[in-house]
């Protein structure tokens, strides 16, 4: 970890039961830049992400933020680290814009980006899987951040939708982009420095 | 196959008659017997009457969720009805049949005998027996004006009933009746000219049908608003600044927007009851409207409490933010408890028990949600489920129970 690094993994392990998943994970991802995680199934991807997001506790090793250990399972951390991952959701009373108003503003503008613009008073779960996840990507527009965990980004767009999400990454490069990948192809169109799990 | 469905609906016929006649009998002996011992022991004769309604009620609907072609079970969607669909469909339309008459029977002859008024019993036993038939009609495709048609001129019937007298709203639902008997014959009558209804139909009427009875178990109406709504009308007012504020804005404008003539048409029936019933009848009403907003107002806290996904996402503090989720449960029971105390002027503990039994019911709520599953399982009629599932489903209404058991007994 060098002064650059807005986050880092310092000797993360995760187990489940007997099998560890992350066994003294080291990683760390600077300012500005764009990070793929690759492997196969199964090798800790999104585990990893789900470590550094607070989505899960660690059994051991820390999770930097700035140079400083955090606790990822605070509001601060939260803040500074937006996370969408596999277990991303949304309440079901509140429609699309409902959402992306309780995080920020400029909502319309977010939701023209995404390809949403006229499905904003949609409840997420009248929408198809692609438009979940465009809406996903909306987020990420209205809410300020520091570092973006994404988790197979690419799952369920359309080639429109992996467009914009090549448009977006490269739109971000003050900020910090960690994102689990099993897409070469968006790996390549990102420019993204690959961090090879498991090998 | 063909004997096999006479013999079928020989049984049927010989069971509903058996069973109508056992009722009859049972009935006949046993609710004079329990109006006289009311009077007797000097409780209220309305209020058991009442009851005794409720139930017969209660009876007429759960054969009537067991009518037509929504009463198709998946498995005989997706085997029986494609063996023979034409017979099967004819079967359940005569199936209908056989239970609505004793349905509605029993009911028009509870009416009867609790009012004193034979005629007000006939009139209602044919209005629900006319309703009955069309709700089993109404579940096809094509049937939905049959549906509309005969619900309505139902209520008209039950209007005229009461405005011209009952012998008027007899007749009237005497042709009612036979003015939806043909539909029904001439649904039945031919295997040639009965037209199917479509797959898709029957499944989307099973889904419906699923849906209206996980409403009435759970008393959440939102299980079938968000099935039938995918759109929200946008809030109007002017968001604040913090996370909190708009928590509590968005979600009470969520909440509180399609369910405000609910509670408008509750509060008139809460003190309705309270009119013709009386105070404690009046409470207890009230403390079932305040369940039911309850579970309506607290739907997206409980739903924060469960998806970190979005506490990471909105990054609060997620214990302030229940805060803010409950701001919508604490101001509808605020107006209810307000109107209900002013109307009705219960006794001030009736009142402290309406305030906590909100707080109450959603905590035991969240502690239900806080349950891990285990492997523990409880044989349902829905099949094996896990014991915390169902106890997440019936968790906060043991605060209405008892808030009514204390209600009561003040």
């Amino acid at each position: 970890m060098n002064d650059l690094d807005v986050l880092a993994a310092r000797g993360l392990v995760k187990a489940f039961g007997e099998h560890r998943v992350l066994d003294g994970v080291d990683l760390a991802f600077g300012t500005g830049s764009v990070t793929a995680l690759t492997g196969p199934n199964g090798v800790g991807k999104s585990t990893l992400l789900r470590c550094l997001a607070g989505a899960t506790p660690v059994d051991a090793g820390d999770v930097l933020l700035d140079g400083e250990v955090c606790d990822t399972s605070a509001p601060d951390h939260w803040r500074a680290v937006l996370s969408i991952l596999d277990d991303h959701a949304w309440l079901p009373g509140l429609t699309v814009r409902d959402h992306l108003l309780l995080i920020g503003d400029d909502v319309d503008q977010a939701l023209e980006r995404v390809g949403l613009a006229g499905l904003g008073d949609r409840r997420a779960e009248s929408l198809s899987s692609g438009q979940r996840q465009r809406a996903a990507l909306a987020i990420t527009l209205v809410r300020p951040w520091r570092v973006l965990l994404l988790d197979e980004p690419e799952r369920h767009l359309d080639s429109d939708g992996v467009d914009l999400l090549v448009e977006l990454a490269a739109q971000w490069d003050d900020r910090t982009l960690v994102f689990a990948t099993h897409s070469e192809d968006l790996v390549r169109r990102t420019g993204a420095a690959r961090a090879p799990m498991g090998a | 196959m063909k004997d096999i469905n006479v013999y079928r609906l020989t049984v049927a016929w010989t069971s509903t008659a058996l069973i109508a006649g056992v009722l009859l009998a049972i009935g006949r002996q046993i609710v004079p017997d329990v109006l006289a011992l009311v009077d007797r022991t000097g409780h209220d004769r309305d209020l058991v009457a009442a009851a005794l309604l409720a139930g017969t009620l209660a009876t007429w609907w759960a054969t009537v969720r067991r009518l037509g072609p929504i009463a198709a079970s998946p498995a005989q969607q997706r085997w029986q009805v494609w063996a023979d669909p034409r017979s099967w469909q004819i079967r359940q339309r005569w199936r209908a049949l056989a239970l609505a008459v004793p349905g509605a029977a029993s009911v028009g002859y509870v009416v009867g005998l609790a009012s004193n008024d034979p005629w007000t019993g006939i009139v209602i036993g044919l209005a629900l027996l006319v309703v009955t038939i069309a709700i089993a009609l109404g579940q096809r495709r094509d049937g939905g004006p049959l549906f509309v048609v005969v619900a309505a001129a139902a209520s008209l019937g039950l209007l005229t009933a009461s405005a011209w007298g009952p012998t008027v709203g007899a007749v009237w639902g005497v042709a009612a009746g036979l003015a939806a008997l043909p539909a029904v014959v001439s649904g039945s009558r031919s295997r040639r000219t009965h037209r199917l209804v479509p797959r898709w139909n029957l499944a989307a009427a099973a889904q419906r049908r699923w849906e209206l009875a996980a409403a009435a178990i759970m008393l959440d109406p939102e299980v079938l608003r968000s099935t039938f709504s995918i759109t929200g009308h946008r809030c109007p007012f002017r968001l604040p600044r913090s996370p909190m504020g708009r928590i509590a804005v968005l979600t009470g404008w969520r909440a509180l927007r399609p369910a405000a003539i609910r509670v408008v048409i509750g509060l008139l029936s809460v003190l309705a009851v309270d009119e013709v019933l009386g105070t404690t009848a009046g409470l207890l009403s009230a403390v079932l409207l305040i369940h039911v907003v309850t579970i309506v107002t607290t739907r997206d806290l409980l739903a924060w409490r469960a998806l970190p996904s979005v506490q990471r996402v909105v990054a609060i503090d997620p214990q302030r933010a229940v805060d803010a989720f409950a701001v919508p449960c604490v101001v509808v029971t605020l107006v209810v408890v307000s109107v209900v105390s002013v109307v009705l002027t219960p006794p001030w503990v009736a009142v402290i028990v309406l305030l906590l039994q909100p707080v109450v019911a959603t905590w035991s709520r969240m502690a239900a949600a806080d349950q891990p599953d285990e492997l523990t399982m409880m044989s349902t009629p829905m099949g094996a489920v896990p014991i915390q599932f169902v106890i997440r489903l019936i968790a906060g209404t043991e605060a209405a129970v008892i808030a009514m058991i204390i209600v009561a007994a003040l």
